[in-house]
């Protein structure tokens, strides 16, 4: 578990962070939410013990981050924004030291290789020189010095920074397989990667936290209008359009239906509803004898509570 | 301990790959057989005092690769960002900081080792002792750690790396002419200032002529120590930046 | 708006002109009764006095972590201040204004005493005021809403790394006076460890080679 409690930070005479209070549970995986100079990185690079704190206590593992520094940077791997690589280093080479400098054998080291190279689908390029990957490759070694040693807690700055669509995908899939093992920290700007990779959300504004729980309870505690898209495949009949939004209208909760689109071999329309009926959504249309195809919150939804919630802290600024 | 040897390892192992302290080797190679065959040899001395002529043209080339191999070690690592991996390691910055300087000691070595055969040139047609060049050697060694130190704590102030070899050199040659500014005073001063001196004093009247003196030996080992702890401060103090 | 420290950053840089100016007027102004008095005395002591006293008053008026750091930095202007007692027992002035008759035989460890105790007081404090900066620090502040901004564990850190140094240094010093004092020396060079060969004598010879 992580524990932070009343973690501030100052540079100089600049608040930049805190006083926040927070609380990880073991096997998480939580996003940090929010703009340029919110705080994340700071925040994240003293859970990391890479930068102190001004004031508070932080606890990793039931171990304070200042009274045994050492104890719980055995515990965490950090990817900071930018990868702590040494360009001149093989990949392999480069693993070793970090796996070794960590306090792991020559054998330990070796024995865990195969399995870090397969995770991050390094295998291939073990032997070069990390000065001549591409970005994408350079932060999977990123990723992969932070897990050589098998580590608890996994710290992430901003793992998608740079990197093209298809990276960006595999990147996602990488964190997905970690999550097993790991207790995961991201940082991003990208609310749809944060949206499908974490279990819940800390928003920071300006230093402070703004808001923190899942994306439902975000949503509900800002009572906001949830935005629903709903995809079915058309119906025969005369009208398929209105046979199917007199479905949706139907459904408790939904305050309103747009109108559709021809999306993925079917209709797709976007509700609004005042709370989750996502199941209600789905029990309705399939009564109705409907194919449903696709059922999420739409794309739009994160980033208007997140919009929501910064400007709110800004305005009270 | 097992943290050292390991960034020693790291560290060495840049040197060897490096371009740049390949080119820094080369030079100085160049350089100092260029004095040796150019101011050292021509004339008419006695073989023992070309000797003092050859560790006077040396001190002066160990000074300046000193700066040279060390002005980057920790700037680099900070302009790079892969300061941070060490720093979220269960490593101390005393430990980083003597594995450093070890590495780089070890290449420093290297070089003065490639040099020893001009006084074995000296020797094969002129009088003079293995002791001597022995101390002469002794006595570069522990300038050119002496400088090490002094540029591995510039490094550790800044992250501009030529900002760190300006801090360096300009440490360094306030050193080395504290003896010529304390002429210039009297009393206590005088001998304070004098005796900080990191050339003229323990070097000069004392390796270069192959007089083996303990106040010298034990004069570089403090400059050496000051400066690693300086070094290892700021390294702390940055934890907070 | 709250300060960050109960005093202002420009007290420190009183005391340290008030050293200067204190140790500039024994060098320089030793031997010149009227301008010893002015930069030692005027110059020099009343600056140094009076931000020590500032400093007391400062750590009696503030609490907390404020109090902390006002307290570290007082007890180094302290130490600054009894050395320069001990510096005015090697001076004949201080000494009569002491009333002290004779110290003759203890001013060797005395001067190493006041240098060690200057060194380690005056180097923490430079080291405080660096980390702190001058940022929300221009008055003082006795308020007591939060310690926040204040950075006591930092300067806690910074004041212990202070002293090490200080320590170090003077450590490092006095060993390096003691090994000049009792120094071995071994000269293995050609002219004390060789025989005098033909080239050998025939340089150090003064007459003339036939």
């Amino acid at each position: 578990m992580i524990r932070a409690k009343n973690l501030t930070k100052f540079y100089g005479g600049k608040r930049a962070l805190g006083p926040i209070s927070f609380e990880i549970e073991d096997g998480e995986t939580v996003g940090f939410l929010g703009l340029n100079g919110a705080g994340k990185t700071t925040a994240l690079r003293i859970l990391a013990c890479d930068l102190r704190p001004s004031a508070g206590t932080i606890q990793v593992g039931g171990m304070d981050v200042l009274a045994e520094p050492h104890e719980v940077r055995k515990k965490i791997g950090f990817l900071p924004e930018l990868p702590p690589l040494y360009m001149d280093m093989s990949v392999g080479d480069y693993l070793g030291f970090a796996g070794e400098i960590r306090g792991m054998s020559k054998t330990d080291v070796k024995r865990r290789m195969g399995d870090v190279l397969d995770i991050t689908d390094l295998r291939e390029v073990q032997d070069d020189p990390i000065g001549t990957l591409s970005h994408g490759f350079k932060q999977r070694v990123g990723v992969a010095q932070a897990i050589i040693h098998d580590p608890k807690f996994l710290i992430l700055d901003e793992p998608t920074r740079g990197l093209d669509p298809v990276q960006i995908v595999g990147m996602r899939k990488l964190i997905q397989n970690l999550k097993e093992k790991h207790t995961v920290l991201i940082s991003s700007h990208i609310l749809t990667e944060i949206s499908r990779t974490c279990d819940r959300l800390l928003v920071l504004g300006r230093g402070r936290v703004l808001g923190v729980g899942t994306e439902t309870e975000l949503a509900v505690t800002e009572s906001e209008i949830r935005s629903v898209t709903v995809t079915v495949r058309v119906p025969g009949g005369d009208d398929p359009k209105a046979q199917i939004r007199k479905v949706l209208d139907g459904v408790d909760g939904v305050s309103d239906v747009g109108d559709p689109i021809e999306q993925g071999g079917g209709l797709s329309f976007v509700i609004k509803t005042t709370k989750d009926c996502r199941a209600d959504v789905s029990r309705a249309v399939v009564t109705a004898k409907l194919d449903l195809i696709k059922l999420d919150y739409s794309r739009g939804e994160l980033e208007s509570t997140f919009l929501r919630l910064v400007e709110g802290s800004d305005g009270g600024n | 301990m097992a943290a050292t040897s390991i960034i020693y390892r790291r560290e060495i192992g840049a040197y060897l790959r490096s371009p740049f302290a390949w080119v820094i080797a080369a030079l100085v190679l160049l350089v100092n057989g260029v004095v040796f065959r150019g101011y050292v040899l021509p004339g008419q001395h006695l073989s023992a005092l070309v000797l003092e002529r050859f560790f006077w043209a040396s001190s002066g080339v160990v000074m300046f690769a000193g700066v040279l191999l060390s002005f980057r070690l920790i700037s680099e690592e900070r302009a790079s960002g892969s300061m941070v991996l060490l720093n979220t390691s269960p490593v101390r910055d005393s430990q980083i900081v003597v594995g450093k300087f070890f590495a780089a000691l070890t290449f420093l070595a290297i070089l003065l080792a490639l040099t020893i055969y001009m006084p074995l040139l000296i020797k094969v047609r002129g009088k003079i002792t293995s002791g001597q060049i022995l101390v002469g050697y002794v006595g570069l060694l522990l300038l050119g750690s002496a400088i090490l130190s002094i540029g591995i704590f510039a490094s550790s102030l800044v992250k501009n790396q030529l900002l760190a070899a300006i801090i360096a050199t300009v440490i360094v040659v306030l050193l080395v002419f504290l003896f010529q500014f304390a002429k210039t005073l009297d009393g206590t001063a005088k001998s304070v200032l004098q005796d900080l001196d990191l050339w003229w004093i323990h070097f000069q009247n004392g390796f270069m002529r192959g007089v083996l003196n303990l106040k010298d030996l034990i004069y570089y080992v403090a400059v050496i120590y000051f400066f690693l702890l300086l070094s290892v401060k700021t390294l702390e103090a940055k934890r907070w930046q | 708006m709250a300060m960050r420290t109960a005093s202002p950053w420009w007290a420190s840089l009183v005391f340290g002109l008030g050293l200067t100016f204190f140790f500039v007027g024994e060098r320089l102004f030793g031997h010149i009764g009227g301008a010893r008095i002015f930069f030692t005395g005027i110059l020099g002591l009343v600056p140094v006095l009076g931000v020590t006293a500032l400093r007391a008053w400062t750590t009696v008026r503030t609490s907390g972590d404020r109090r902390r750091i006002e307290r570290a930095l007082l007890l180094c202007h302290a130490g600054t201040v009894v050395a320069l007692v001990l510096y005015a027992l090697t001076t004949k002035w201080g000494l009569d204004t002491l009333g002290i008759k004779n110290v003759e035989r203890w001013d060797g460890a005395i001067t190493v005493l006041y240098a060690v105790l200057i060194l380690v007081s005056v180097v923490p404090v430079l080291l405080i005021e660096v980390s702190l900066g001058a940022a929300m620090r221009d008055g003082f502040d006795f308020s007591d809403e939060g310690d926040a901004g204040v950075d006591y564990i930092r300067v806690r850190d910074v004041s212990w790394s202070g002293l090490s140094i200080a320590f170090a240094t003077s450590l490092l010093f006095v060993t390096c006076q003691v090994a000049k004092d009792r120094n071995v020396s071994r000269d293995v060079s050609y002219f004390k460890t060789s025989a005098p060969g033909d080239s050998g004598s025939t340089c150090s010879s003064p007459r003339p080679t036939r």
